[in-house]
């Protein structure tokens, strides 16, 4: 037969499970939450990146096209050059 | 044949007598790099070219070679607008000119003699006077004939002087041809270059908000992981109290759980920052190779402009804005929180039923805050006197319980002290950006629309719900990050704000 004492303690103790498992669903949720905001951060940096890197890659083909613009002025100029230094030495 | 070497084109980036030095000894290596710059069908004139043309031309391009980091197109483009074509063919044209200017000094003398020799051939005719004028009329043909040969090798002069001419207007229409068009694709493709590189901007500014939130809700989250911990740990103490094991009490299934479940939740919050840290390295790498491949283009058409105009000119352009560098953490305000219950005034004091008191074992406080005493009771076996507090049946032994009954006023004061933070620090976001509202209203009435935040369009930017609480330092650092990255607003005005605001919702820091 229980005595009060441990009839006090098994309470004592049922009671603390309560408070144990209404905190691990707490911690649940705290855990979840954290979870959540990791795949939500996560997903909206993909976004960013994705989009960081379709503009870098019109950054590109606009500096690939000047240099394509910047070469075929050089190569005017080169012959533009070439010429009228001809020209000058020959006459 | 004498060199013609054509004036550096170049700055005076090295000391003159360096220069002399340097064109003296012309380096091979210079020679090759030059002929090497040129395309296969450049090349191929080049080889056909005179050697004279070929020192010229070598003479042109060294500069643009010699000086390292010079660009190659602004640099040829110098060369094709240096004055020392324009001058040479002046110089031609000016040996034209003068032997243009002898034919007519002797087409003139020519008809003067032949004005002069019909003149007297008159005179004779009208005095009658009988002399023969056959020499006469034969020098005046001889005249004729040799005013027709100079007029004839003028003819040939005159057509090389106004080839010579439009030789250099179709060397200055090329060179402007090829500088214009050059400049106009550049007028073209920098306006979308432009923007491409303020949407890069933009991207950088929404990645720092985003990270500021992640930031801030790590933070938050490793408080709350801690005090549950806290709490947790203070279960484990009232368990011990019943004389459980350390080993009964990690069998519970729930402190099982949450010691797997608050390990996982500081790991996944360690390795998310990680995470984050390195993809926000990576991405800002990413943006700034890409500002660097482009911001050579920006300068570049004003430097055809300057080329161009042979001058240099002043675009009347602000320096370009270099994006403000921000601080890569902002500080963090940790409010310093109140100290427990002051122990040298409350522990003189009995404990009684009704009064406040804190269960202290070894050494550390259990309670968050002192509970109230709701019975005091000897052990039926021991004797030794239990204390057992409102909402639990734990009893404690007396001798860990400290009266706060003389700390009332201590826990009144960190009652009040804690309402008062939680009220500071603590505001919804909503009701943040409500207040922040109001106060630009406030202080500048009709003129405040354009900076009147969209509370919808702050929580879909930040992800964070109305209602989630955020302290005042938080506030101003997402608020900050907000206005940049939605281009509102400049950090100097933002911070005059701020400051308004901070004193206007009473927040001390």
């Amino acid at each position: 037969m229980k005595t009060d004492k441990n009839i006090t303690k098994d309470q004592n103790i049922q009671d603390i499970n309560k408070q144990l498992e209404d905190l691990a669903a707490r911690v649940k949720k705290a855990v979840g939450e954290i979870k959540e905001t990791s795949i939500e951060t996560n997903t909206r940096v993909e976004e960013i990146n994705s989009e960081v890197d379709k503009t870098i890659g019109e950054i590109d083909g606009i500096c690939s096209d000047l240099d394509k613009a910047d070469k075929e002025a050089e190569d005017g100029l080169d012959s533009l050059i070439l010429k009228q230094a001809e020209e000058l030495v020959t006459e | 044949m004498t060199s013609e070497k054509i004036p550096s084109t170049k700055k005076p980036e090295a000391p003159s007598s360096a220069v002399e030095t340097a064109e003296a000894s012309y380096s091979s290596e210079i020679v090759e790099k030059v002929e090497n710059s040129f395309s296969p069908e450049n090349k191929g004139f080049f080889n056909r070219i005179s050697e004279g043309a070929k020192e010229m031309a070598h003479s042109a391009y060294e500069g643009l070679y010699k000086i390292p980091g010079v660009n190659k197109v602004v640099g040829k483009m110098e060369i094709a607008y240096n004055q020392f074509w324009i001058d040479k063919n002046e110089e031609k044209k000016a040996g034209l000119r003068d032997k243009l200017n002898g034919f007519d000094r002797k087409t003139s003398a020519l008809d003067k003699s032949k004005s002069d020799a019909e003149d007297l051939m008159r005179r004779m005719k009208i005095e009658d006077k009988n002399i023969p004028t056959g020499s006469l009329l034969l020098k005046l043909k001889e005249w004729d004939k040799q005013k027709a040969d100079l007029l004839n090798k003028r003819d040939a002069v005159q057509t090389k002087f106004e080839a010579r001419e439009n030789k250099v207007k179709l060397f200055t229409n090329e060179r402007d041809r090829i500088a214009d068009k050059l400049i106009g694709h550049y007028n073209e493709k920098l306006g979308p270059l432009e923007k491409n590189l303020s949407d890069l901007n933009t991207s950088r500014d929404e990645l720092e908000l985003t990270f500021a939130v992640a930031e801030m809700r790590h933070r938050d989250k490793t408080v709350e992981l801690d005090k549950l911990d806290k709490e947790k740990t203070r279960l484990e103490g009232l368990l011990r109290e019943t004389g459980m094991s350390d080993r009964q009490i990690k069998d519970f299934e729930s402190v099982k759980y949450m010691d797997e479940s608050i390990a996982s939740g500081r790991e996944e919050i360690r390795l998310e920052k990680e995470l984050l840290a390195k993809k926000e390295r990576e991405i800002e790498i990413k943006i700034a190779k890409a500002e660097e491949k482009a911001n050579p283009f920006r300068d570049k058409k004003n430097e055809f402009i300057r080329v161009k105009d042979s001058r240099p000119i002043d675009m009347g352009v602000k320096p370009r804005e270099k994006v403000e560098e921000h601080e890569d953490r902002e500080k963090i305000n940790i409010h310093e929180r109140h100290k427990g219950i002051n122990k040298d005034e409350a522990k003189d004091v009995v404990p009684k039923v009704g009064g406040l008191a804190q269960w202290v074992s070894q050494g550390a406080v259990q309670f968050e805050k002192p509970m109230r005493i709701v019975d005091i009771t000897p052990d039926p076996v021991s004797g030794e006197m239990y204390v057992f507090f409102e909402g639990s049946n734990v009893g404690v032994r007396l001798s860990e319980v400290e009266s706060a009954e003389r700390g009332d006023e201590v826990e009144e004061a960190e009652k009040k002290l804690e309402e008062l933070d939680k009220d500071k620090e603590k505001l919804s976001t909503l009701d943040y950006i409500i207040k922040w509202n109001d106060f630009l209203k406030g202080k500048y009435k009709k003129e405040a629309l354009a900076e009147i935040v969209e509370p919808k369009d702050f929580l879909k930017a930040t992800r964070l719900s109305g209602d989630y609480k955020l302290e005042f330092a938080d506030f101003k650092k997402l608020m900050f990050k907000y206005l940049k990255y939605k281009k509102i607003s400049s950090r100097e005005k933002f911070t005059r704000d701020i400051n308004g605001f901070e004193k206007s919702i009473g927040v001390q820091e």
